[in-house]
């Protein structure tokens, strides 16, 4: 009779699936952004998606003390080979031959110190003496190779600049840890941040080269890796891991309730038949109209429309023995519309967030729900075995029954305690709101302050603060970045800041290129002028010809490009400072050690903008927090509207309102007190508590007496809620334990408060 | 003048002469061991030094004339008088250069270990540090209590291209020479007079 609804479901689904085959999947950090997002917000993302410090793996290898240079050379050369890694350094003086030869064949276009003065017969003169008595110092060895081709002592300066602040100690040519036990490395991904499975490829490549290169040497070592990339991975497999085992528990158990209140498996399998259907809805419809979904769209998503399973639940168990599920909808098919409804209300606000993630999330819970309500009242009918009734399921309506039979005593109770509740809440201590990113990260202390110690020892600075130009040329970008760092330097001889990088260091705008070229005098008249600066010194005469000839080559040669860093570190290091934005350029000016920020701070302003990595990203959660707060009231609001024009009296309204409150403000107030915070995964917790706890309270307001075969439909579905999201509460990472304990305290009290508040006169 | 330094030097000198006969008797039993325990008996120090580098790349030697001051376990200073002022101390792992002229820097040793471990070699020897001594170079050891050669060889490749070998020649435990042979040719040698008491 009603085969056109099962042929349109299966369409459907046909028609969900084929859309959902073609939306790309991402878990791109974008989606977390504001439409509109402000240059540092667009930054954090940017650096957090593909920034220099995203795809830094920091890895220490442990092992026998005079193994570890055979061992980091071994790993480092298997790595070096492998296209999926940028930059490899161990330390090994070898391996950055390329760099060196580099700063050695362009110093006079590299070096800061190239001027004018240099060159004339008192700077050399004065740059001579400095050799000699550098040659009679312990310093000798090290100054006396480059000496015939660099009297002015160019290459050493950029030498210190090329380590870095990045010296960690060494040992048989490689970086070790300060204890001498391992062998450091850092380790940068050609693939950016974001891209977690290529991350995961790198770090099993690494996994991999190690083990080769530790069966090489023939000897016991460990290897340990951290940093961002790991982080990622790990944070990945760790959700994803306790999401599937705990999702396996509590699936058995509310399996195993079900099947002790249905008898039977197909009926169980049926009632799935609903979220299942609803989820494909909500992802096509998301995929049509965003072109993607998000990860967290997905695993919220599903989350949030669990309300769904509940549906089959009612029709089933509250049609009686020998009855037909088609004859008990007319009854309950008001209250369930008006509860989906509800819930699709509280989310719609969703669609108009600034943020994408938060749209994407409303679009598919609305999109699920009104399917997943579809499919329970045109197709489930159809597919219920005849004669079905859930005969098990009438024990679990006694303890409900007792409550609402004492519902006139417990009233005062419910308010009390919802009072209680309420002072609790305003009088809370502190803010109210978790903050800190790092709280809500499902990585381990432990980790964290062993990335702290590698990160440390490898003299890996975690950027935090930066300065930002952007321009719409190339040079234009790096001579801001030049006129910048111009007003850094007295900052750094002032002991403000420690240090800072700029691209411009590596790769000089072709305006100060030239300007260098200009500063080396022509070859006949350096010739004259090194001539009579070494009279006098003890350096012999005929040294020098190395020198004349290479500031011949510098004063006419080709300025240097980028293409000319390419194959060397330093190609890495100005890609990841120097970036593409839309039409123009930006520059990065990352800034360590910042003793005196006020200082720092005026170098901002006239395009240069200072950026507080942290600070951008603790706005951009408390925004994000912000406005889920925002929506949630908004959402609240419809729903009081909603109710108003449906039920259309006062009492009634309040009999419904008054325990989603209730409910709502408690469960607030124990998770409050447990943990201290309230998180954005708890705010979503009670969203979901408004979905389900507004049927619970919309079907004890709507059916006159308490029937016994609704109230064991409430009780069996408040039942398996309670046990999938308590499951998951017992999970260390915070979105899960945040929702899951938030979920199954808030559906808990709701039914209590339900049945004593809602229900009417029997 | 005498300071507390230079008496507890005269005072580890005169321990080591009262010592002396056990090892002149039976040389076998004097070797690296000995050497560094005596060296290590010496608490502080100080010492005029002359040093000479014989380079291609100059017409005439380099002198230069300053003073060694050790303290234990881990202080060292090298203080050049002339021909220009200038001071190269390390304490720990920090290594402290000041030139005439020049603000002072302050490296951390690991920062430049060719020169941490050229120093460093001269320190652990006056502290007797045998450990230290054997990580960084081959040890050999010639001659007897009374005058003994100690050639210290770099184990790093690294550090081998620039400092082909250190000789270190000495007298019970006070260091009397120190020669610094490079690949190229190039030499250096540093005399040590300690401070008369």
């Amino acid at each position: 009779m009603r085969r056109w609804a099962i042929g349109l479901w299966l369409a459907g689904l046909v028609l969900a699936i084929g859309v959902i085959v073609r939306t790309p999947f991402s878990t791109d950090m974008s989606a977390f952004l504001p439409r509109a997002p402000t240059a540092a917000q667009q930054m954090l993302v940017d650096q957090l998606r593909e920034g220099v410090v995203s795809r830094m793996v920091l890895v220490a290898v442990q092992g026998p003390a005079e193994r570890l240079g055979d061992l980091s050379r071994g790993l480092a050369g298997r790595l070096r080979a492998d296209p999926g890694f940028a930059l490899v350094a161990n330390g090994d003086a070898d391996a950055m031959a390329g760099e060196r030869a580099l700063l050695w064949q362009r110093r006079y276009l590299l070096s800061p110190e190239v001027t004018a003065e240099r060159f004339t017969v008192a700077g050399l003169h004065a740059a001579l003496l400095r050799d000699v008595a550098l040659l009679g110092s312990d310093f000798g060895v090290l100054v006396k190779q480059s000496l015939p081709a660099d009297p002015t002592g160019e290459i050493l300066g950029l030498a210190d600049t090329l380590a870095g602040r990045a010296r960690p100690r060494s040992a048989d040519g490689v970086w070790v840890s300060r204890d001498g036990t391992q062998a450091l490395l850092s380790v940068s991904t050609r693939a950016a941040g974001f891209d977690i499975d290529a991350q995961e490829a790198g770090l099993s490549h690494i996994r991999a080269a190690f083990e080769a290169t530790r069966q090489e040497a023939g000897v016991a070592a460990e290897l340990v890796m951290t940093g961002p990339p790991v982080f990622a991975v790990a944070a990945r497999a760790r959700i994803k891991g306790d999401a599937e085992r705990f999702s396996m528990i509590a699936t058995a158990l509310v399996a195993a309730v079900l099947l002790l209140a249905y008898r039977s498996l197909p009926v169980l399998v049926l009632g799935l038949l609903p979220v299942a259907s609803g989820a494909l809805a909500g992802i096509a419809a998301v995929g049509l109209v965003f072109g993607f979904v998000h990860g967290i769209t997905l695993g919220f998503g599903v989350t949030l429309i669990g309300e769904a399973v509940d549906y089959a639940i009612y029709l089933f168990t509250q049609t009686p023995a020998g009855g037909r599920a088609r004859d008990t909808l007319p009854r309950i098919w008001p209250i369930l519309r008006l509860g989906m409804l509800t819930s699709v209300c509280g989310f719609s606000a969703m669609l108009f967030s600034h943020f994408t993630g938060f749209a994407q999330l409303g679009l598919f819970t609305i999109a699920g729900l009104v399917t997943a309500l579809a499919v329970t009242r045109f197709v489930l009918p159809e597919l219920l075995p005849v004669g079905f009734s859930a005969v098990g399921s009438t024990v679990f309506a006694r303890p409900v029954l007792a409550l609402v039979e004492r519902r006139a005593a417990l009233r005062w109770g419910v308010l009390a305690a919802s009072g209680v509740a309420v002072l609790a809440l305003a009088s809370h201590p502190g803010p109210y709101w978790e903050d800190e990113l790092s709280s809500m990260s499902p990585i381990p202390a432990e980790a964290l302050a062993q990335d702290a110690r590698l990160r440390g020892e490898l003299g890996a600075a975690d950027v935090r603060l930066m300065l930002v130009v952007e321009r719409p040329t190339v040079q234009l970008a790096l001579e801001a970045s030049e006129a910048v760092a111009a007003r850094l330097d007295p900052l750094v001889s002032a002991r403000a800041l420690a240090g800072y990088d700029t691209p411009a260091r590596f790769l000089p705008s072709e305006a100060l290129q030239r300007a260098r070229q200009a500063a080396l005098p022509a070859p006949a008249v350096l010739r004259d002028r090194l001539a009579e600066a070494v009279g006098g010194t003890v350096l012999r005469p005929d040294l020098f010809a190395p020198f004349l000839a290479d500031v011949a080559a510098a004063r006419s040669g080709a300025l240097l490009h980028r293409a000319d860093l390419d194959g060397t570190g330093l190609a890495l290091q100005v890609d990841t400072l120097l970036l593409r934005r839309g039409a123009g350029w930006i520059a990065l000016l990352p800034l360590q050690g910042v003793a005196d920020r006020a200082a720092v701070e005026r170098v901002a302003g006239g395009g240069v903008v200072f950026l507080d990595l942290k600070q951008a990203s603790d706005q951009l959660l408390g925004d994000y927090r912000g406005e889920a707060v925002t929506l949630s009231l908004v959402g609240g609001l419809v729903i009081v509207l909603l109710l108003a024009v449906s039920l259309r009296s006062p009492a009634r309204i309040s009999r419904v309102l008054l325990p989603l409150l209730a409910s709502v403000v408690c469960t607030a107030a124990i998770v409050l007190a447990g943990s201290g915070r309230l998180s954005i995964f708890n705010l979503f917790g009670l969203l979901l508590v408004v979905a389900v706890g507004s049927n619970y309270c919309l079907f004890f307001e709507g059916q006159e007496g308490a029937r016994r075969p609704m109230v064991a439909s409430l009780v069996l579905a408040d039942l398996c809620t309670v046990i999938g999201f308590g499951i998951l509460g017992f999970s260390q990472v915070p979105v899960l334990h945040g929702i899951g304990t938030t979920v199954a305290i808030g559906a808990c009290l709701s039914l209590v408060f339900g049945a004593v508040l809602s229900a009417r006169h029997a | 003048m005498t300071s507390g330094r230079d008496r507890r030097l005269l005072l580890a000198a005169m321990l080591a002469s009262v010592v002396r006969p056990a090892w002149a008797d039976t040389d076998l039993a004097w070797g690296l061991p000995e050497l560094m325990a005596g060296l290590a008996r010496v608490k502080s120090g100080s010492a005029q030094f002359v040093e000479r580098h014989y380079l291609q790349v100059t017409t005439q030697p380099l002198v230069s004339t300053g003073v060694l001051r050790y303290a234990a376990p881990d202080r060292l200073e090298k203080q050049t008088l002339a021909p220009q002022p200038g001071r190269l101390s390390i304490e720990g792992d920090r290594l402290l250069v000041e030139q005439a002229g020049s603000p002072g820097r302050s490296l951390s040793l690991r920062e430049v270990p060719e020169i941490s471990a050229l120093v460093d070699g001269l320190r652990a020897t006056m502290a007797g540090d045998l450990a230290t001594l054997n990580r960084v170079y081959t040890l050999a050891l010639r001659g007897g209590a009374a005058d003994w050669q100690l050639d210290l060889v770099p184990r790093e490749r690294r550090m081998l291209a620039l400092v082909s070998g250190i000789r270190i020649t000495g007298s019970f435990d006070l260091l009397r020479r120190i020669d610094t042979y490079q690949p190229d040719g190039d030499h250096s040698d540093m005399t040590i007079t300690p401070d008369p008491s």
